[in-house]
């Protein structure tokens, strides 16, 4: 063996290894493989409340434990774990097609002439992929494709008709400030100009002064605005809580209310109010529980809907007039990564979130009733009312996790049987 | 954490957006954890090369570490050791394949010798130090392929291994002089 100059070691070393540890140049193909194996198990329905993950051996033997103590006491405590889910309101899922891509954690976006722009997915080689659906023709068709990859951004209707898309994540760059403008007319992408914070999980709501605030997402408890005139971001004041994955909703008078679901690192119930007139942001009460990726609904009277999250089947109303919060019923199952639309008639449809079910809140009763379930159990995908009164829910994650799914169904209220 | 910390500047802005990322994927968010693991893959599988040397082995001791982290996140009690965490359970999947495989490194002349061929210069050298590498423990491997792979200085690879500076240093110091050691041992 030949003698090796001991300062010529460590360079040896260095390139020795890194002709070891060169790129296959498929590692980004290996990183989905892998991550697809870690997404949870199917859980049957009465397991749905089941906590989000344990160990395999912990949950059999939590499981075996659980089914004894259901076995020693009367048959009905089993409704207690979900009720039996009445079809009083009929209602029909139907399939309009396959999308050309899989999305999940995306967004979509009603646009001004009807079609619904979907964009982003977390994985997979079209990551900045968007694509058109169209409602009278119940045809998919792809509309270019964003400056980069995108999941877990947002996506806002200008009120000159351009959506704004802005920060999310990207493989290969991370965590994002960019942002894109995609114009119905042309059916066409360009980057805009990038926000001050790149944000992940934050929340954007148009103003009715036609700006549009960021608020949370980032380590920052800086807030911007982007005004769609100047093209330009400006911070304006930041929140009392730093926040992630918060809800916000635009208040019938104008202030934007934030919610939730992260205060630094814990799950937080507060909420605050932003008032864009004075540029101030106020402490208001809390939830009357703390949970997060909740879904926050405006109702027809003004009061604000809050329905399940992680682990959760209860809901609350937030009544900006008395800033009280108040429990109003409870969920027939856990919802977790659902969506909530607000239906013409003044209902709320819940549908999916690591299952395939589905309830109406009627706000009159103020009670929650099972409806249809979901053609297929959807997670982090989105529902979008159309201007027919149908509601497009579209891809997601099923239950078994893996590829984000191209899948899309309509809900049809009132129609059926 | 307060928002005052934050708003002080205490902790840069990555390292908070991590922090919540795992406090997500530890209350079961896999896309939070696909988002955390997305930049750490690639730096976890050329660690793995570098270890195992095998790519079907690199493969699976990244995959095993990974769905072991995922499986194991909810039990990390401070997310700022994560990456630590993270690389220490790399180590040990690696451990374990090598121990499956009954594999224990020893010089492989015959390979050195094959591989001496190459034209690149100080080929034959560099193949005579990646054979005493191969016959160090994975925790001297791991540190050495921190400094001179990854070409962190003594801080970085300190906290990769969720140690004290001084001890990273004692740590390389005594992986070199073990490198030398397998070195002599070959000649």
């Amino acid at each position: 063996m030949t003698t090796i100059d001991a300062n010529a070691v460590d360079a040896l070393l260095a390139q020795g290894l890194r002709e070891r540890a060169a790129d296959l140049g498929d590692e980004d193909r290996f990183y989905q493989q892998v991550l697809a194996t870690i997404a949870p198990l199917p859980q049957p329905r009465w397991f749905h409340h089941w906590p989000a993950r344990f160990g395999r051996r912990t949950s059999l033997i939590l499981l075996a434990a659980a089914l004894l103590s259901l076995l020693a006491v009367a048959a009905g405590v089993g409704a207690l774990l979900r009720s039996p889910a009445p079809l009083i309101r009929p209602a029909v899922w139907s399939v309009p097609g396959t999308m050309i891509d899989g999305h999940a954690v995306h967004t979509a976006t009603l646009l001004a002439d009807g079609t619904v722009l979907i964009a982003g997915v977390p994985r997979g080689p079209r990551m900045n992929h968007a694509e058109l659906y169209d409602g009278t023709g119940g045809s998919w068709t792809a509309t270019g494709n964003m400056s980069q990859g995108r999941s877990g951004h947002t996506a806002t209707l200008l009120r000159d008709g351009r959506v704004l898309v802005a920060g999310g994540f990207d493989k290969e760059d991370g965590i994002l400030a960019s942002a894109d403008l995609y114009d119905p007319g042309t059916r066409s992408w360009t980057a805009g100009p990038s926000m001050i914070h790149a944000r992940f999980g934050h929340a954007a709501t148009l103003l009715p002064d036609g700006r549009v605030l960021v608020v949370g997402g980032a380590a920052t408890t800086v807030a911007e605005l982007y005004d769609p005139r100047s093209g330009t971001w400006t911070a304006t004041a930041p929140m009392v809580n730093y926040r992630h994955y918060q809800t916000a909703t635009l208040l019938p008078d104008g202030r934007v209310l934030v919610v939730g679901d992260f205060a630094g690192n814990e799950v937080s119930s507060s909420a605050e109010l932003y008032d864009p007139s004075t540029g101030t942001w106020t402490a208001t009460g809390s939830m009357t529980h703390a949970t997060w990726d909740d879904t926050a609904t405006l109702l027809l009277d003004g009061t604000v809907l809050f329905a399940g999250g992680e682990g959760s089947r209860s809901a609350d109303l937030f009544d900006p007039r008395s800033g009280l919060w108040t429990a109003t019923g409870s969920l027939s199952a856990v919802h977790w990564q659902h969506t909530a639309t607000l239906l013409p008639d003044g209902s709320v449809l819940v549908a999916g979130g690591d299952a395939a079910f589905a309830e109406l809140y009627d706000p009159s009763s103020k009670s929650w009733i099972a409806i249809a379930d979901m053609g297929a159990a959807r997670r982090m995908h989105t529902a979008t009312l159309l201007p027919d009164g149908r509601v497009l829910a579209a891809g997601g994650y099923g239950v078994g996790g893996g590829d984000a799914l191209a899948t899309a169904e309509l809900y049809g209220p009132g129609i059926g049987n | 954490m307060s928002a005052l910390d934050l708003t002080r500047g205490n902790r840069d802005a990555a390292s908070v957006a991590d922090d919540v990322l795992i406090n997500r994927a530890a209350r079961g968010d896999a896309d939070a954890f696909g988002v955390l693991m997305a930049d750490r893959m690639p730096g976890l599988l050329r660690l793995a090369r570098t270890i195992v040397r095998n790519e079907a082995d690199a493969r699976d001791a990244t995959q095993d570490a990974f769905v072991s982290a995922w499986q194991n996140l909810p039990r990390l009690r401070d997310e700022r050791r994560f990456n630590a965490w993270l690389n220490t359970i790399l180590a040990n999947r690696c451990r374990d394949l090598l121990r499956r495989r009954g594999r224990v490194r020893e010089i492989d002349l015959e390979g050195a010798a094959l591989q001496a061929a190459d034209p690149a210069p100080h080929a034959l050298e560099r193949v005579a130090v990646l054979a005493a590498f191969d016959r160090l423990s994975i925790a001297d491997r791991q540190i050495l392929a921190f400094h001179h792979l990854e070409e962190r200085p003594l801080d970085q690879v300190a906290r990769a291994l969720g140690i004290p500076v001084g001890t990273a240093k004692s740590r390389l110091h005594a992986a070199r002089r073990a490198l030398g050691r397998a070195m002599e041992t070959q000649a």
